[in-house]
């Protein structure tokens, strides 16, 4: 954490790149080579391009443009490509030199040398020549191919967005999309609702299942369906299928009157109230709960708040209503969590916490954009290229569709997650949390985890995600994805899978490349493994639990009432 | 149309979709992950891409970082 942190510059920008200035102010003859070598090579581009134009004889410059319709495109077309070659170059030579200066300006440190990469990467990106029309040639193309059709579209999804989502460039055809029709459409019902959560149940598909229910606590940084999307995509669908009773948390989007709601709300009154309940419904002793992302973390709170001798008179530690446990690219240690530190400084959690005074929640749209920040070119450049300059209709995918569902975070709550989590540290400090009038210490949980990370999560990081390992005392089994945050979770077995996963238990002390490198590779996804480990510890198989219970009757239908607000 | 597929057809898909990837030769052997530009939400993209080019969906967990052009081709054609 970076101390004495200027109320201006929240984030750090301006103070990053002046301690860049300055670092570069004890070699000024480097720094100026390094500008003159990037000079240089624009200027040759620019050269270069010029003899090309003046040497082609088929150029559509030896002539006017004004020579026919035809000739006209010709002529605009051509000069679209050289013009984009021109700069694209240019624009990567600039690009390469900001990103050289960066990397080696000499005793910078590292926390400011990576703020000033990832903010220098974010003007590269809106920069680059492609996002402008007549830079971009197949958007000119596609304008003359369609007589002007394409622009006239564009605008239309440009004056849309402005509308309907405030500027920020639409990733998704929201009219294809109906929660609880082709999205979170596995069959259940909501059997317990609180002012946090709804609880699904989901109903089941085989003739027997396994005695031990799954309880999912869900992300409530966005909404829960993330495991229930296309039915061919689900994981709550797919793991009914293989003969669990699965439970899911669906959080309520909170509002102005429930501000005050705390981290220990969501673990409390959220995951443990759900695991309560579906034991009591499936009418077994203990649960599997599985938490995914900031839900792993509340999960893992709760573990260490079940595990505290301190909770019983007699100082033995209490029964566990969670027998084993699955985490999904969860940080329970934040030393390095990744992209978003570029967001959590001093500074920034305290302009959060500003923001949140006069509504008492972070507005979903803030949290989008911040995701969207991390993958500047898949989730902005590419939308505003396809669809204002090409004028292409949104995208048709389940995936955007819930990553533009955003919700809002309590002002409490997220105080609490930003200070004392990725700005302290607490959950695995010396000093600790203490949550609800119990010290939560990992190291007294005792019941085994399958821990999952991806290789390509920038949310968090996989070996981040992997140091859970220096914090427990139990058996874990690890699985590590391909893929990013999202997608090495969603990941449906498949005989096409391009994807590959490596899975194998975890010996204490171990860091996570040594393990890497002593696991096989496998074709596709982890789901299997998961389902063969939850096979051997949930029980022999019985009849399904019926829908909700005498205590916990059906309320309404899957996927319920608060996805949808 | 899908039949008519081929390295050159993709290889323009590619460097339209991924601007940066205009000087670099794509060939059947050439991996999702070589192609600059190409991250962890690429794939809900190029899959978008695709499916309104030639009107086939490709699964997502096809579009992997090591998944080749030839790969991506064959599928457009046989599905």
């Amino acid at each position: 954490m970076i101390p004495n942190p200027e109320p201006w510059d929240p984030l750090l920008v301006s103070t990053s790149f002046l301690k860049l200035a300055r670092t570069w102010s004890n070699d000024p003859a480097g720094l100026h080579r390094r500008f003159t070598e990037a000079a240089v090579k624009i200027n040759r581009t620019v050269v270069e391009e010029m003899g090309r134009a003046l040497n082609d004889s088929s150029s559509p410059h030896r002539s006017e443009p004004n020579q026919g319709v035809e000739t006209g495109k010709a002529w605009y077309l051509d000069a679209a490509k050289r013009n984009h070659r021109v700069l694209r170059e240019s624009h990567a030579a600039w690009s390469d030199w900001m990103a050289a200066s960066i990397a080696d300006a000499p005793g910078l440190d590292d926390d400011h040398r990576e703020r000033c990469r990832f903010w220098s990467a974010q003007v590269s990106g809106a920069l680059a020549p492609s996002n402008f029309f007549w830079t971009n040639p197949g958007a000119v193309q596609r304008c003359f191919e369609t007589d002007g059709e394409s622009l006239q579209k564009g605008y239309a999804n440009w004056l849309r967005d402005q509308q309907e989502t405030n500027g920020l460039v639409a990733t998704v055809d929201r009219d294809r999309f109906q929660v609880g029709v082709n999205l979170a459409a596995t069959p259940g019902a909501v059997v317990h609702r609180n002012r946090l959560m709804e609880l699904i149940q989901y109903a089941p598909s085989t003739e027997r299942v396994f005695q031990t229910p799954i309880v999912f606590i869900t992300p409530w940084i966005n909404k829960y369906y993330i495991l229930d999307l296309a039915p061919e995509r689900s994981l709550m669908a797919w793991l009914r299928d293989q003969g669990f009773t699965v439970f899911s948390i669906s959080w309520k989007n909170p509002d102005s009157a429930m501000q005050d709601v705390g981290f220990e709300d969501y673990v409390l009154e959220g995951a443990l109230e759900a695991i309560e309940t579906a034991r009591s419904i499936a009418g077994t002793e203990s649960v599997h709960a599985v938490g995914f992302c900031i839900g792993g973390t509340a999960l893992a709170s709760l573990m260490a708040w079940l595990s505290d001798p301190a909770a019983r008179a007699d100082g033995e530690r209490p029964a566990s209503p969670v027998a084993h446990w699955t985490l999904f690219t969860t940080l329970v240690d934040f030393s390095n969590p990744g992209e978003l530190e570029r967001f959590t400084s001093e500074g920034a959690v305290q302009s959060a916490e500003t923001l949140m005074e006069r509504d008492g929640y972070l507005d979903g749209s803030v949290t989008e954009t911040v995701f969207r920040l991390l993958r500047p070119d898949s989730l902005i450049w590419h939308h505003v290229v396809r669809n204002y300059l090409y004028g292409d209709a949104p995208s048709r995918s389940d995936v955007l569709y819930w990553n533009s569902d955003s919700t809002r975070l309590p002002r409490r709550m997220l105080s609490f997650y930003l200070r004392e989590l990725y700005l302290n540290n607490r959950l695995v400090s010396e000093q600790g949390v203490t949550l609800a009038g119990r010290r939560l210490r990992l190291s007294t949980i005792e019941q085994p985890l399958y821990a999952v990370g991806c290789i390509q999560d920038h949310i968090a990081p996989w070996t981040e995600v992997f140091r859970v390992r220096e914090h427990l005392r139990v058996p874990i089994r690890f699985s590590l994805s391909s893929e990013g945050h999202v997608a090495g979770i969603v990941n449906p077995p498949s005989a096409k899978s391009r994807r590959r996963y490596w899975s194998g238990d975890v010996e204490t002390g171990t860091a996570p490349d040594d393990w890497l490198a002593t696991q096989a590779p496998l074709q596709g996804s982890w789901w299997a493994d998961w389902a063969v480990w939850l096979s051997e510890r949930c029980g022999p198989k019985g009849s399904p639990p019926t829908p909700g219970s005498g205590d916990h009757p059906v309320l309404c239908a899957a996927p319920g009432t608060y996805v949808l607000e | 149309m899908v039949n008519a597929v081929n390295i050159d057809t993709l290889s323009a898909c590619i460097k339209e979709l991924f601007p940066d990837a205009a000087d670099v030769i794509i060939g059947s052997e050439t991996l999702l992950d070589d192609v600059p530009g190409w991250d962890s939400m690429s794939a809900v993209n190029l899959q978008t891409y695709l499916a309104t080019a030639f009107g086939v969906t490709i699964p997502e967990e096809m579009l992997s970082s090591e998944t080749s052009v030839g790969e991506i081709i064959e599928q457009i054609r046989h599905g």
